[in-house]
């Protein structure tokens, strides 16, 4: 079987230049490429893959990654140290286990203050890097553990918005120091929508899709966006338990005054969403239905 | 200039105080290493957003199961692991979605009749050479680009590659070299339009290995 006129294919010179034919194969198709232009040709080409691969400089990480990612850890650190302290206060979360412990099985994602109010609130209060979101709109507030108090009393939760498509994270360093109002981690949309019962989940889910497809500049000429008052602040927080909402809509429900709260979870498919009439607060949530939802991860 | 904290520490002294609740010894572990980590995430997802999720999930991940942590590999070895995982897991997901009863040989084809390469116009430039390599990365299948990505693209060696891929190292350099022939017939033009002297084997793979990529992940600070 001496038949150095056989080509060689791509796969096998590859395989040959990355060490993995060895013996007589391998000298036999040396000695064919000897002869064989084409397959030189080719075998120089898988040389060049290389090359050309190697020759696309590694990016570093962009500054917006690293500062969301930077406040994530943070936030699961913070989270930790609160479940460390204060185990008992856990009880109101959404997940009942307490942050740092899921040691076995797939990793859950949860994101801070999604674990629990307590941990979000130990996060507000202990956390350098503060990330606040409002619907689709995102920004990290770089703000001293000693100018924090405020805004912890009047947005207790703050919630790692992520991966929105309205994009960048704004580095809001100038609006630091004790310029840090009191702010609301969301604002609020007043859609002008009449929610339906029939049509409930598919109206909240397309003003979920639009927050996070919508940029800000387009999004603010069709709806009105607003800083909530204390009552739906409190209201809102109430509803989901002191998780920042993704969404909250000052709308109508079945042709009466509603607020719409629908709450999102990156890497989550599923979310969920509240219809509270006028009368919620911090002390009630006054709810006149409550759905999930598939979000496909938005 | 990332390590304010804790500069002395090796990586698994980091994960070590991590373990014992200090609560921003992950945070510098990730520091000193997100760049290649980023490198890893976003060459084998080729979109950022989607490297960004996976590395978050990554990172919380890791956070939380520090403790898995054997300390029969490099800590970086095992962050690396942990984010190529989580990006291949999202691209498996990605492609269910996408082509729900195709394989990857079909999802190939599939892509390959889709997406154009764009011929360069400007062979001197870096950039559209770059954007065309990640063009043609997507054509090929998730675990040959890992492969390719660790070993070609950040220039790792194929036992640390291999270590963090979970694969033997013939593995590795079997799913790099069917990588590369996938790839050959994609990137071809780049190789014609791009001055001789700079494609011979012999040029090749020192090169362009001086940035974040340069240390190979066994090679981390560990002490």
């Amino acid at each position: 079987m001496r038949r150095h006129s056989a080509h060689v294919n791509a796969n096998g010179l590859a395989e040959l230049s990355a060490g993995l034919i060895s013996g007589r194969r391998a000298t036999r198709i040396h000695a064919h490429l000897v002869g064989c232009q084409r397959c030189a040709s080719v075998s120089a080409g898988l040389s060049g893959v290389r090359v050309l691969l190697a020759s696309v400089p590694p990016s570093p990480m962009p500054e917006a990654v690293t500062a969301r990612l930077g406040a994530a850890i943070a936030a699961e650190a913070a989270a930790r140290s609160a479940a460390a302290a204060a185990p008992e206060q856990l009880t109101r979360g959404h997940t009942p286990q307490p942050a740092g412990t899921a040691g076995d099985g797939p990793p859950r994602r949860r994101w801070p203050g999604w674990t629990s109010p307590a941990a979000a609130r130990a996060f507000a209060t202990a956390a350098a890097v503060c990330l606040v979101a409002a619907g689709g709109y995102s920004a990290v507030q770089l703000t001293s553990p000693g100018s924090s108090g405020p805004s912890v009393s009047a947005g207790p939760a703050t919630r790692t918005r992520i991966g929105t498509a309205a994009g960048p994270y704004h580095v809001g360093a100038s609006r630091g120091g004790g310029q840090v109002p009191a702010q609301p981690a969301f604002s609020v949309v007043i859609s002008g929508i009449d929610y339906n019962r029939s049509t409930l989940s598919a109206q909240i889910e397309s003003e979920l899709s639009k927050l996070s497809r919508v940029g800000p500049d387009t999004q603010a000429g069709k709806a009105i966006r607003r800083t909530p008052t204390a009552q739906q602040d409190a209201c809102a927080l109430e509803v989901t338990s002191g998780v920042t909402p993704t969404l909250v809509d000052a709308a109508r429900y079945q042709g009466h005054p509603a607020t719409i709260i629908a709450l999102t979870q990156k890497g989550n498919p599923y979310a969920q969403a509240w219809v509270v009439g006028p009368k919620c607060s911090g002390t009630q949530s006054d709810q006149l239905t409550h759905v999930w939802l598939y979000a496909s991860g938005g | 200039m990332t390590d304010r904290i804790f500069p002395e520490l090796s990586d698994a002294q980091l994960l070590k105080r991590h373990l014992q609740g200090e609560p921003d010894a992950f945070g510098q572990l990730f520091l000193r290493h997100r760049d290649r980590l980023w490198a890893v995430a976003l060459r084998t997802l080729c979109d950022p957003e989607e490297a960004a999720d996976a590395l978050q999930e990554a990172m919380i991940s890791a956070f939380r199961r520090a403790g898995d942590f054997r300390g029969d590999s490099a800590v970086t070895t095992w962050l690396h692991r942990i984010v190529v995982n989580a990006s291949l897991d999202r691209l498996r997901r990605r492609t269910a979605h996408a082509v729900s009863s195709v394989g990857d040989e079909g999802t190939l084809d599939l892509l390959a009749t889709q997406g154009r390469v764009p011929a360069t116009t400007d062979p001197a430039s870096v950039r559209d050479t770059a954007l065309d390599v990640e063009a043609a990365l997507r054509l090929i299948p998730p675990e040959q680009r890992a492969a390719l990505v660790l070993v070609d693209m950040l220039g790792y060696p194929v036992a640390d590659a291999a270590a963090v891929l979970e694969i033997s190292p013939g593995t590795v350099k079997s799913r790099c070299a069917r990588g590369r022939a996938r790839l050959l017939p994609y990137l071809e033009h780049l190789r014609s339009s791009t001055p001789a002297a700079e494609v011979g084997p012999e040029a090749g793979f020192s090169r362009n290995r001086t940035a974040t990529g340069s240390v190979s992940p066994g090679q981390g600070g560990d002490g």
